[in-house]
């Protein structure tokens, strides 16, 4: 189980300025940074067994959102709680990390190894005997098709291949709870089939599966529950369901514009989508 | 930190690098091949122009006469003895061989006549060839020259072999007359020493150079290229601690360049050794070259430059890690191996020489110890300095790489491009601030600068030398900036102050003196043997009026080193960090610029002043005006040292512990004065405290 608590995170960034070019000769544009929320007070809960989405446009602080709970990255306020299968809370940071499986389009694989190079070495790391690395490596990688081409460079793979090494990474210390980053982005839809079903799987042998994206169709076939995000804020939680209700739509394309739409009304400002 | 973790990684660093086509290049083929064969040519190639000097065959023009015959056996068989090479042809006269000799058909024209000798000494000289002659040669043409010299050696020898017989002829002991005063000549120099110091010259650069490469490449890969890669997050996601991972990679990075500078030093022994047993060394005054001789200077170095090569991976680790891409790192890479040729330059001056000074500065030390070993001059203590220098300078970049690993900003940034002297100018934007990058670079090549280059441009000018420092010293910034496209009069502070902090600033001088005073005398207390007192001045000015002086010693540096130190560097670092560090770090670089003890201290505190003059007035005029005076007064108090002692208590030869308290008191309420005419004291900000220090 994971549980984020008031989960903030501040970031610099440079502040836009408008009219700063002038004609005259010394003008000096001051690059001053400000200091801003990209995920601000969020708190919820991931069950056992369920495949929590977490959705947002692009910029709405997702992929930190998701660092912060895999550990990647230290929340600036809030924290991140991590429990075993007895509910008590894990506090050393690398066991943090055996429990989890975090995938992201910026998690590579070494291009210059191979597929079963790089699951013994990693198998290492978590602490796995060499001999039931060299086992589980063969289980996987006939659950996940990919016999043919495990023992070629990551490099003179294809994409759907690449893929499947990747969730092969994600799967060696067979961790209780998944964290997938934008898994499906810029895949074919043979290639994003084989993370859907694998998500579904795990959700069933009772992991948890937390997971963003910005295919409103995909999340609203898969998802138990979703968090919407915008600007850090949490815009809304529940079941797909219950997010259609509260907007009176029968997709969460349109709950999702609506909501932000609404969000804009609130500010007074416009929001373009 | 955990050891099995550690090694898993470390052991898939090694893998991943050693199945990259460009660390394997850059640590083992450029070793192995291109730098020996580089020194072999040009060892070939100079003993080739050596023998080419020698054989060549010089055509002379001999016009006829009387006694040509004669000088043409002379020449000959001289020629024959020295293994020079003449060919003589005749001509009619004068004016033809002349002619020849301008159109380049002969290298040298000989005139003989024959000659009578006084009676009394015509005797001595029987059965001799004598003769007197002219020679026409070709002052502007090297051949022509080449050919006299050859000429007039044969010629000197054959009259001192005259000589020695017509001494003999007149005396039983000539050889006393020859040689009243008899000594021998024995060159201490072993031709050990001769060929190392040779060997010596050229190498560490090569050396320091090669390793530096052995380095960059896996540390570019193993940062750049992982976050490139994307893998720098994989790697993130295991049960790993970030300290784990730097420790994983400095190590893998250090095994390659360790092995790529053990690589080197072999394939150069070997080099040396196969030039030993193949190459005739007598040509290049080798000869009873003993190769066992290199043995210690072999073990030296292969203690030392491990460590060498571990702190440059941990150098190249820190500076690689800021890039996002092996094409910003390529950028960001070259201020290192500029400023490492520039330290490693240091083994081709003639006049540097390891020493306990120059046994601390990185690269140099380094450079200048393969030298020192190849001239068999080396001493084990200053052996040790280095090897735990160099130990020293490690630990501090394992430090910051290990703050650096663990900053959020650096591994998950857009990566910060911290030198942008490297970025097409094109591209520039207009008002650019400089990086981090760009300052820690300026301030290396005016160290730099400083410590190689200066001395020789004062030995050869004197005064205007220093003059030229100076002038270089004030470009160097504010071409750097002017390159960047930096606003130059927001970044060097252009602007004229206001009455009140003109005259604040020489309020501050005047509080900053007494309290620089107080410091020095109480540094000099405490570090009695660090006593280097401004001799050097005094040596510098020796000899020139007063007006002069004040300007190239007074005035001059004042402009200089503000437009660096108060203008580039604080500019730069105020627009970049907190204000109090851009004070401090600037003061601290200001202090390190003057490379000596006690100055340190003194360039600390006026740099201190200094910045937070121009912070508060926004003109780097206060500051120009400080350091001004501070120099005039050091001028004033060589040329006119009665009128220092006049004043009070700043001029008194031995002042007591009850003076010192008066200067120290009368220095803060001067200084708070002057920083009250700044406005320090009108702010929300009450910043007094930062800089009574």
């Amino acid at each position: 189980m994971i549980e984020a608590v008031h989960l903030s995170k501040e970031f610099a960034r440079p502040v836009k300025e408008e009219g700063t070019e002038k004609k005259s000769g010394f003008s000096f544009g001051k690059k001053t940074m400000e200091s801003f929320y990209a995920v601000d007070d969020l708190s919820f809960r991931a069950k056992k067994g369920e495949i929590l989405g977490i959705l947002g446009p692009n910029g709405a602080g997702k992929t930190t959102l998701l660092r912060m709970l895999g550990h990647l990255m230290t929340p600036t306020k809030g924290e991140v709680i991590v429990s075993d299968e007895e509910g008590n809370p894990i506090t050393d940071e690398v066991k943090i990390k055996q429990a989890i499986g975090y995938l992201s389009n910026n998690t590579a694989l070494y291009g210059r190894l191979t597929a079963r190079e790089m699951f013994m070495l990693f198998g290492e790391i978590y602490g796995i005997s060499k001999e039931d690395s060299a086992k589980r490596a063969n289980e996987i990688f006939h659950l996940l098709e990919m016999e043919e081409f495990c023992d070629k460079r990551i490099e003179k793979l294809s994409t759907g291949q690449r893929q499947r090494a990747s969730i092969s990474r994600c799967l060696i210390h067979n961790p209780e709870i998944y964290i997938f980053d934008e898994p499906t982005l810029g895949l074919d839809i043979l290639a994003s089939e084989t993370i859907i079903e694998f998500m579904k799987k795990e959700k069933e042998r009772g992991k948890t599966v937390l997971y963003s994206t910005h295919y409103m169709e995909e999340a609203q076939y898969l998802c138990d529950r979703i968090l919407m995000v915008y600007e850090g804020k949490k815009l809304a939680f529940g079941t797909p369901k219950q997010l259609m209700e509260i907007t009176e739509s029968d997709n969460l394309r349109d709950t999702f514009k609506s909501l932000i739409r609404e969000l804009g009304s609130r500010d007074g400002t416009e929001v373009s989508l | 930190m955990r050891m099995k973790p550690m090694m898993i990684l470390y052991k898939k660093e090694i893998m991943d690098l050693l199945r990259d086509k460009k660390t394997i290049i850059a640590m083992i083929l450029i070793p192995l091949l291109l730098y020996p064969s580089m020194m072999l040519l040009s060892l070939l190639m100079m003993q080739g122009m050596a023998k080419q000097s020698a054989e060549k065959e010089y055509r002379i023009a001999m016009v006829e006469s009387e006694v040509k015959y004669d000088v043409e056996d002379v020449l000959f068989e001289g020629a024959n003895e020295k293994k020079y090479n003449f060919t003589f042809i005749s001509y009619k006269t004068e004016e033809e061989a002349k002619h020849a000799l301008s159109s380049k058909d002969v290298e040298l024209v000989i005139v003989s006549e024959p000659v009578v000798f006084h009676e009394s000494t015509a005797s001595l000289f029987a059965d001799s060839k004598l003769f007197s002659l002219k020679i026409y040669d070709l002052s502007a043409n090297t051949n022509s020259t080449n050919a006299y010299q050859n000429v007039n050696d044969v010629l000197n020898s054959y009259s001192e072999s005259l000589r020695q017989k017509a001494l003999e002829n007149a005396y039983e002991n000539a050889e006393e007359i020859i040689h009243p005063i008899a000594y021998e000549v024995e060159s201490i120099s072993t031709s050990e020493e001769n060929a190392g110091s040779l060997i010596g010259m050229i190498l560490p650069f090569l050396l320091i150079i090669s390793i530096l490469t052995g380095a960059i490449y896996p540390a570019i890969d193993a940062t750049a290229g992982e976050r490139e890669r994307g893998t720098l997050e994989t790697i993130m996601t295991l049960p790993v601690r970030k300290s784990e991972i730097m420790v994983s990679k400095f190590l893998s990075v250090s095994t390659i360049a360790i092995f790529s500078a053990l690589l080197n030093l072999l394939s150069m022994f070997g080099m040396i050794f196969y030039l030993y047993k193949t190459i005739d060394l007598s040509g290049l005054g080798m000869a009873g070259f003993e190769f066992s001789q290199f043995v210690p200077a072999m073990i030296s170095l292969g203690i030392c430059l491990p460590v060498f090569s571990m702190f440059t991976a941990a150098v190249s680790l820190c500076i690689c890690i800021f890039a996002k891409s092996f094409k910003e790192a390529n950028n960001i890479t070259s201020p290192i191996l500029i400023v490492f040729m520039f330290a490693a330059m240091a083994s081709i001056l003639p006049t540097v020489e390891l020493t306990n000074t120059t046994a601390l500065i990185p690269v140099t030390n380094i450079a200048l110890l393969i030298k020192s070993v190849f001239s068999l001059d080396y001493n084990p203590g200053l052996v040790a300095i280095v090897l735990f220098s160099n130990l020293a300078y490690c630990l501090i970049m394992v430090v910051i790489m290990s703050t650096l690993f663990s900053s959020e900003d650096v591994m998950f940034g857009e990566g910060k491009n911290g030198v942008h002297i490297f970025e097409r100018r094109a591209n520039m934007k207009k008002g650019q601030i400089p990086g981090y990058g760009d300052i820690i670079l300026l301030f290396a090549v005016m160290l730099l600068f400083m410590i190689f280059a200066s001395s020789v441009l004062v030995l050869k000018f004197g005064l205007w030398g220093t003059a030229i420092i100076q002038l270089l010293i004030l470009l160097m910034p504010v071409l750097y900036a002017f390159y960047l496209r930096s606003d130059l009069k927001e970044l060097f502070s252009l602007k004229l102050p206001k009455f009140r902090e003109f005259v604040g600033s020489i309020v501050i001088w005047i509080g900053g003196l007494l309290l620089n005073q107080v410091l020095l005398s109480l540094l000099m207390r405490l570090f009695p043997q660090m006593n280097e007192t401004s001799q050097s001045l005094f040596d510098t000015i020796s000899g020139v009026g007063f007006p002069t002086a004040l300007i190239v010693v007074g005035i001059c540096p004042a402009i200089a080193e503000e437009a660096a130190f108060r203008g580039m560097l604080f500019g730069t670092l105020q627009k970049r960090t907190k204000l109090i560090i851009a004070i401090l770090v600037s003061a601290v670089l200001f202090g390190l610029y003057h490379m000596n003890f006690l100055q340190f201290f003194a360039g600390l505190f006026m740099g201190i002043i200094m910045a937070y003059m121009v912070y508060k007035s926004k003109s780097i005029v206060t500051s120009v005006v400080f350091h001004m005076l501070n120099n005039s007064f050091s001028v004033v108090g060589t040329y006119y040292p009665n009128i220092i002692e006049s004043i009070p208590f700043v001029g008194s030869a031995e002042p007591g512990i009850k003076e010192y308290m008066i200067m120290l008191f009368a220095g803060v309420i001067i200084l708070v004065l002057g920083l009250f005419l700044f406005g320090a004291f009108s702010g929300r900000k009450n910043l007094a405290k930062t800089e009574e220090v």
